[in-house]
């Protein structure tokens, strides 16, 4: 019988000098929490709160042991540790772990640190994060079997100038997202870059308050994806060559519903016409290429000062949950987009040459081109009164400026809900829908609950 | 202390064996880091054996997890004078200074036990005044002694299986956030084995005789609050035994030991809203017609499960799988459980929701027929995308 043994490395003194070794240093207190500026309102008693215990830093170096040495650090490091990784690319077989409250990890910068992932065994995640008051930046994380980076349940998060990418291009093989803070409070993903996600690739879903910013996403699925959120902004971001730019969801079954208070803008949303590469099932395999900006299923959502433009489907399309074509079995779930409002956006050229069943669809209702903004008219019967929709669940817009031309829209009437779609008589009046709604609140980050 | 002559120390302390004699009685420390070596807790007469000291008691549970075919040895210790407290639905409260211990093994042919085995790691959990600790130790060649091992680690085993083929694997002993993602329940960590009557209530062949072992532990003065007749305890069905349950509840065991740790509400995995616990009604709640969330590849049909059609469910995708980016559980496995997946696949090819099916019937029905009106405008306009 084979029985060949790896003694696991129990501490990291073991480590000699030398090529992958840690070295440890204390330094004085420094703050490796988020800094202030995770605060994008202009709130400055609502900075995070540091811890004001030494820091210590652990440096760690590529090398042979690195993946033992890096998840050693992990696990051992006290609250208040940096681990820096220096320059150079780390090969890693398994995912990382961290489940220490406020430890930063490191890199020398996204394309100076990375994290490669192309020899995975297992871990369904690159790195994957459940602790609280984390900042992670300058580095990348490259190839990874399923998802880049995952947080679970943290409160505080800071993920900046992170690249996550797979480097064969959009592949259907690609793992589901890049950067995925799930379930948690307080989350910050500024100047990151995210490349060829099978599913999304900035991904935040129930989560509460959460801030994407001056961020890239590119060859994607989905660019970003805000999904069952409660107050979440992205602004400053570039989404382009994605199937779509920017999606606003809410799906049913699951634990945090009812998205709501969403910002999305000065956001650059163009060319999003990468062929849908999702493995078939998934939420964002329905997704249409060509699609700008995205609402569906969310309430209190302001979306202004982006610039969209050459989405070959949809500009800019708000849509309930019929759209995505499954039965609604969960009581709970409130499947209407309610309270959008659309203003101060510029708008290229847009809806030219729809794709996907979902666009070809709406293409052939609306006899070839699509408006630049498009609801699909389905609303809340109980919200009705007397012809009018209740005041919070309009869908509203105005100071739309379309370069060479008028800005259009469609209410679809609920066409793309029926099985004879040409029947429905879609509304083009974007006089009746032109309006203002209150400004959603700015999303503020805390630093503890 | 620098970590270096503390670790000296520890394997100058561990490297006494104890020799003949009294084998001297187990000592579960309740405070301070964990023993660096497991013979530092005597919980072993002959630990290649895995032979209990006294005191130790074996256990098995009716429908345990897959662990990649290795065997498992169980153990649970209280302290003198101290009981667990036993709940018909609710896990059981541990007294403090108790452990639990488990050692994953590999026969040499899994057909027949006698021929020896390889051991892998030993888990111990030890509940203390800040809750439950534990150490994954990784055992030497020899299996006389296992070093602790919180960055977790690898080993290669290889055995005969059932069809007398050679098969070899690199074990990999989960590192200490790993262990977290399965033991960490509303955010307490827990040993997950010897938590539930249901689980518990079967027959164990003790050296004495064999005997159910809620009323062995109880007998033991260890259990309080068991009911007389384990008859009137909760009994989980055992997964591949027809005689213990219908095929739904089989399945539905199987599902609640090797998903519901995480797929619950409190786990670690409860955001893709699905919940496998043995307990969930809702047959949406266990993925029937349920839409993926956030599967990524693993998500690669339209629902967790279509009844009647085991090829087309995410479930069966996920347990069929050994990719990383696909498979389920993420850590823990890394080998398909054939019989496992046979089991699964029987259950939910004999499922029927009609009223469920009917109802998605009918949105599928729209979406065909907008399809087919796609279809018609296209050829007439010629307004033909090739790419989608």
């Amino acid at each position: 019988m084979k029985n060949k043994n790896y003694f696991p490395i129990i501490a990291t003194i073991i480590f000699v000098a030398g090529c992958g070794s840690p070295s440890e240093e204390t330094s004085a207190p420094e703050s490796v929490a988020p800094d202030s500026d995770v605060t994008a309102a202009p709130a400055p008693e609502s900075a995070p709160v540091q811890t004001a215990a030494a820091t210590s830093t652990v440096t760690i170096a590529p090398g042979p042991d690195v993946q033992e040495i890096l998840q050693e650090a992990l696990i051992e490091a006290e609250p208040g540790t940096t681990i820096q990784l220096e320059e150079g690319t780390y090969d890693f077989i398994l995912g990382l772990s961290l489940d220490v409250d406020n430890v930063t990890l490191r890199g020398r910068g996204m394309d100076k640190t990375i994290l490669d992932f192309k020899n995975q065994e297992a871990g369904s995640e690159g790195v994957f994060v459940t602790s609280d008051d984390v900042l992670l930046e300058d580095f990348a994380i490259i190839d990874t079997k399923g998802n880049a980076m995952k947080s679970h349940g943290t409160n505080n998060i800071v993920i900046r100038r992170v690249r996550t990418e797979w480097t064969g291009g959009p592949k259907e093989t690609n793992g589901a997202y890049g950067l995925y803070p799930v379930s948690g409070q307080n989350t910050l993903i500024d100047g990151c870059v995210a490349i060829g996600a099978s599913d999304a690739g900035i991904y935040v879903g129930q989560t509460k308050h959460t801030i994407i910013r001056n961020c890239r996403a590119e060859f994607n699925v989905a660019g970003i994806e805000i999904e069952n959120c409660h107050f979440a902004e992205a602004y400053g971001n570039i989404a382009t060559n994605n199937t779509g730019g920017i999606l606003v969801f809410d799906l049913p079954d699951l634990p945090q519903q009812r998205g709501h208070d969403i910002r999305v803008y000065d956001n650059k949303v163009f060319g999003n016409n990468t062929k849908n590469f999702a493995p078939a099932g998934n939420i964002v395999a329905g997704v249409a290429a060509g699609s700008g900006i995205q609402v569906m299923a969310n309430s209190n959502v302001e979306i202004f000062n982006n610039d969209i433009r050459d989405n070959d489907t949809f500009g800019v399309v708000v849509a309930s949950y019929f759209a995505s074509g499954n039965d609604v079995k969960d009581p709970d779930y409130y499947p209407y987009a309610e309270g959008v409002h659309i203003h101060h956006n510029t708008f290229g050229p847009s809806g030219t040459a729809p794709k996907g069943a979902i666009g070809k669809l709406v293409g052939m209702i609306l006899g070839g081109t699509i408006t630049d903004i498009v609801w699909d008219g389905i609303y809340n019967p109980e919200k009705m009164k007397d012809g009018k929709l209740a005041e919070e669940a309009r869908i509203v817009m105005h100071d739309n400026v379309k370069e060479n031309g008028e800005i259009t829209f469609a209410d679809l009437r609920g066409a793309t809900a029926s099985a004879d779609p040409m029947e429905a008589k879609v509304n083009r009046d974007i006089a009746a829908f032109t309006g203002e709604l209150p400004p959603v609140n700015p999303v503020v980050l805390e630093g503890t609950d | 202390m620098p970590r270096s002559s503390m670790l000296a120390i520890l394997i100058l302390v561990a490297a006494v064996p104890a020799v003949g004699g009294e084998m001297p009685p187990v000592h579960i420390p309740t405070e301070g880091d964990l023993p660096a070596f497991i013979s530092t807790y005597n919980l072993f007469k002959d630990s290649a054996a895995q032979t209990p000291n006294d005191g130790v008691v074996p256990y098995d549970l009716n429908t345990p997890h897959f662990a990649d075919y290795a065997t498992l040895h169980r153990f649970v210790w209280v302290p003198e004078g101290t009981a667990i407290r036993y709940s018909d639905t609710d896990i059981f409260e541990y007294p403090i200074g108790a452990a639990v211990v488990l050692t994953v093994s590999y026969l040499n042919d899994i057909r027949d036990a006698s021929l020896g085995m390889q051991l892998v790691e030993t888990r111990v959990f030890i509940h203390r005044t800040d809750g439950w600790a534990s150490g994954q130790y990784v055992w030497n060649d020899d299996a006389t002694e296992a070093q602790l091992a919180l960055a977790g680690g690898k080993r290669d085993v290889s055995w005969i299986h059932y069809d007398g083929s050679q098969r070899d694997l690199t074990v990999r002993v989960p590192n200490r956030v790993q262990c977290k993602m399965c033991h960490e329940i509303d955010g307490e960590f827990v040993p997950l084995g010897p938590m539930k009557a249901r689980y518990l209530n079967k027959d164990y062949p003790y050296s004495g005789g064999t005997a159910n072992q809620l009323s062995h532990w109880a007998r033991m003065g260890f259990l309080e609050g068991a009911p007389d007749n384990p008859d009137d305890a909760p009994r989980a069905a055992v997964w591949n035994d027809p005689n213990t349950g219908t095929l739904n509840d089989r399945a539905r065991s199987y599902l609640d030991t090797n998903c519901a740790s995480c797929h619950s509400p409190g786990g670690l995995a409860y955001t893709s809203g699905l919940n496998f616990s043995y307990s969930t009604t809702h047959p949406t709640g266990y993925g029937v017609y349920k839409a993926p969330i956030a599967a990524g590849r693993g998500g690669s049909a339209r629902f967790g499960i279509i009844p009647g059609d085991p090829e087309g469910s995410i479930v069966i995708r996920r347990l069929r799988s050994t990719d990383p980016g696909v498979r389920m559980p993420v850590v823990g496995r890394g080998v398909v459980h054939e019989e496992g997946l046979a089991l699964i696949e029987d259950w939910i090819a004999q499922m029927r929701f009609p009223e469920l099916a009917a109802a998605q019937r009918e949105q599928d029905e729209i979406r065909e027929a907008q399809e087919r009106i796609v279809q018609l405008y296209e050829a007439e306009t010629d307004l033909s995308n090739d790419a989608d």
